[in-house]
């Protein structure tokens, strides 16, 4: 996908998130990267056997773009129309990342770019390496990416591409926004207790953002159906550098039961009425 | 008595407001297991404005103790930390670099690794020692599988607060303790200091019960239920996870878990929850719990005395309506 097309996606799209662009005054213009993933939704069903976790088949309804990575393009498109700008998407993933790219890119990405593996890269510290091999060199001002991915719940990627960049780093911020100078950016992490830390990272940096009370802007149909015709950069990510191997899963166990857990049998009724006398008999239910 | 070895295992202490966070205690407790199969010494490090005060209250517990000075970042700062740590470690290399999991210690754990050319596996809750290493248990998918992890040495892990426990007393170590400051300030970033953005909810502190809702409360309706639900108890109060506050359903008060409240009542019914680590590290402390979820593979179901597996649409008013007959009967 060129950036050719991604003036022809905007201007294809007479309504919704795409056309804001032109408002932009320039004076905090910022080229920003946004790291989405696709995820498997944490109610698709997930089986494991000998070790190796089955993941259901490769079906719309059950992987997703990453809810903090989509938290992490309203963030980028909120510093968009602030103060101009470009904000472009990329994933690593296998094919069907394809659609979550799609999915950002119709949030209202100017273009979309697919790091192609095989398969699901387990090693956090090889997909920061092909993201920060990707940046290198392409002048982005920040790279945003969501604070954790709901499926492997790591964190890593975010900070590692900013240590590999040698660019400062703000994790789980729930706040961002440009300096008044326009060289820095004002962030407030989410921290433990109710507290908020707040700092100011000078540009070029790495946010990783959390969810909040602003959901990521729903995509009009229209930029929808654009962002699923138009051809998407794909580049294999073996043709980037990446260090050895240092992480790997051995195998997939059970979770570890910490409580004796009775399940309730019978019909619904039954399971209510049983429920309530067992609180009862504890004298939790008076 | 601890089994000192060649081998380094570093303990990096957190803290918050000039104490040490509880996870400090249980991040030795860990590096007490891994020395159990892996001659060690473990050396916990302190990185602060006031390390040698926090330093010498860890001594004891420790082999060693470092504490690294940074007058120009009394605060927690990621670069500093991150900068100080890789240059401390670089000098006295170790097969694993244990942080806390929790929003400081996830914000320079990955950089630290990259510095170090180790590995980083966060979220760590449990150790398996196999005839070909130590392998690393660590949750996935929200809680209802666990990836057990082979890491090369050396590496960082992020250990998942409340998975080890303070380590015994006796296993004092012989709390030797270095200091040396670092003049390092911040070049890139500047901290614009910590404020308090919620005030602690008096009512979910002092409930007795917590009725929680969380992802699978999908409408108002059921958020009613909830708290219909919650106002059969006396002293309850209604919390949930984070996707029903950032939805605006409940204040962000009312969230319990890592970055929100941490409740302990006597009794706690999780309706719809589905159980992810960073949300029970906040209830885990409950007297009883019960969870309702229509996911019989749903992660809460692990840590709940009670399994309710349901509808919470369909299961609450049945639970409603036989509360209330047995209160007319």
């Amino acid at each position: 996908m060129s950036t050719k097309s991604g003036r022809a996606l905007r201007r294809r799209c007479k309504t919704g998130n795409l056309k804001r662009r032109r408002q932009f005054k320039g004076t905090n213009r910022v080229k920003i990267l946004v790291c989405a993933k696709q995820t498997l939704d944490p109610e698709a069903p997930l089986r494991f056997t000998d070790g190796a976790l089955a993941l259901p088949p490769d079906d719309a309804d059950y992987f997703r773009l990453n809810p903090c990575d989509a938290q992490a393009m309203e963030t980028a498109l909120t510093f968009r129309e602030a103060g101009g700008g470009e904000v472009d998407v990329v994933s690593v993933g296998p094919p069907r990342a394809a659609r979550a790219i799609r999915r950002a890119w119709a949030m209202g990405a100017d273009r979309g770019f697919h790091l192609l593996t095989a398969a699901d890269e387990f090693d956090p510290l090889a997909v920061a390496s092909w993201l920060a091999a990707w940046a290198r060199g392409r002048a982005y001002d920040l790279i945003l990416t969501g604070a954790m991915s709901e499926d492997a719940m790591r964190g890593v990627v975010g900070p590692a591409l900013a240590a590999q960049l040698g660019w400062p780093c703000a994790t789980f911020a729930v706040e961002a926004k440009a300096s008044s100078a326009g060289d820095a950016v004002v962030v407030e992490r989410e921290i433990e207790g109710g507290f908020r830390d707040a700092l100011e990272l000078r540009l070029p940096a790495v946010l990783t953002i959390q969810t909040g009370p602003r959901p990521p802007r729903y995509p009009t149909l229209t930029a929808l159906l654009r962002a699923n015709q138009t051809p998407l950069a794909v580049i294999d990510a073996a043709t980037l550098p990446r260090p050895a191997r240092r992480q790997s899963v051995a195998r997939w166990a059970s979770a570890t039961k910490t409580r004796a857990g009775l399940t309730l049998t019978g019909t619904t009724a039954e399971k209510a009425e049983r429920l309530r006398r067992i609180l009862t008999e504890r004298g939790l239910l008076v | 008595m601890s089994d000192a070895g060649a081998e380094t295992i570093a303990v990096v202490a957190e803290h918050f407001d000039g104490k040490l966070r509880p996870i400090t205690w249980e991040l030795l407790g860990a590096a007490r297991e891994l020395q159990t199969r892996l001659p060690a010494t473990v050396i916990a490090v302190v990185v602060g404005g006031d390390a040698i005060g926090l330093a010498a209250e860890l001594a004891p517990a420790a082999d060693e103790t470092l504490a690294i000075e940074t007058p120009n970042a009394v605060s927690y700062n990621g670069e500093v930390c991150g900068a100080v740590l890789a240059e401390a470690l670089a000098e006295r290399p170790a097969a694993f670099v244990l942080v806390a999991n929790t929003t400081q210690g996830l914000d320079f754990a990955p950089a630290l690794a990259v510095r170090l050319g180790a590995a980083c596996v966060t979220a760590v809750e449990g150790f398996a020692f196999e005839d070909n290493g130590i392998l690393f248990r660590r949750a996935a998918h929200g809680g209802k599988v666990v990836a057990v992890i082979r890491a090369e040495a050396p590496a960082v892990l992020a250990v998942q607060p409340g998975a080890f426990r303070r380590p015994d007393p006796s296993a004092n170590g012989a709390g030797a303790m270095t200091v040396v400051r670092r003049l390092a300030a911040p070049a890139r970033t500047r901290n614009l200091g910590v404020k308090r953005a919620l005030a602690a909810d008096g009512e979910l502190a002092n409930a007795e019960v917590v009725v929680a809702a969380g992802r699978g409360v999908k409408k108002r309706e059921d958020l009613a239920l909830v708290r219909e639900t919650a106002a059969l108890f006396s002293r309850a109060a209604v919390a949930g996870s984070r996707p029903l506050c950032d939805a605006g359903w409940l204040p962000y008060q009312r969230q319990v878990g890592a970055t929100g409240a941490t409740v302990a009542p006597k009794f706690y019914l999780a309706c719809g929850i589905s159980g992810a680590a960073q949300h029970v590290v906040g209830m885990r402390g409950a007297g009883f719990v019960a969870a309702v979820n229509r996911d019989p593979h749903a992660a809460i179901f692990n840590v709940a005395d009670v399994c309710v597996v349901d509808d919470l649409a369909v299961f609450l008013p049945l639970f409603i309506a036989a509360c209330r007959g047995a209160g007319k009967s």
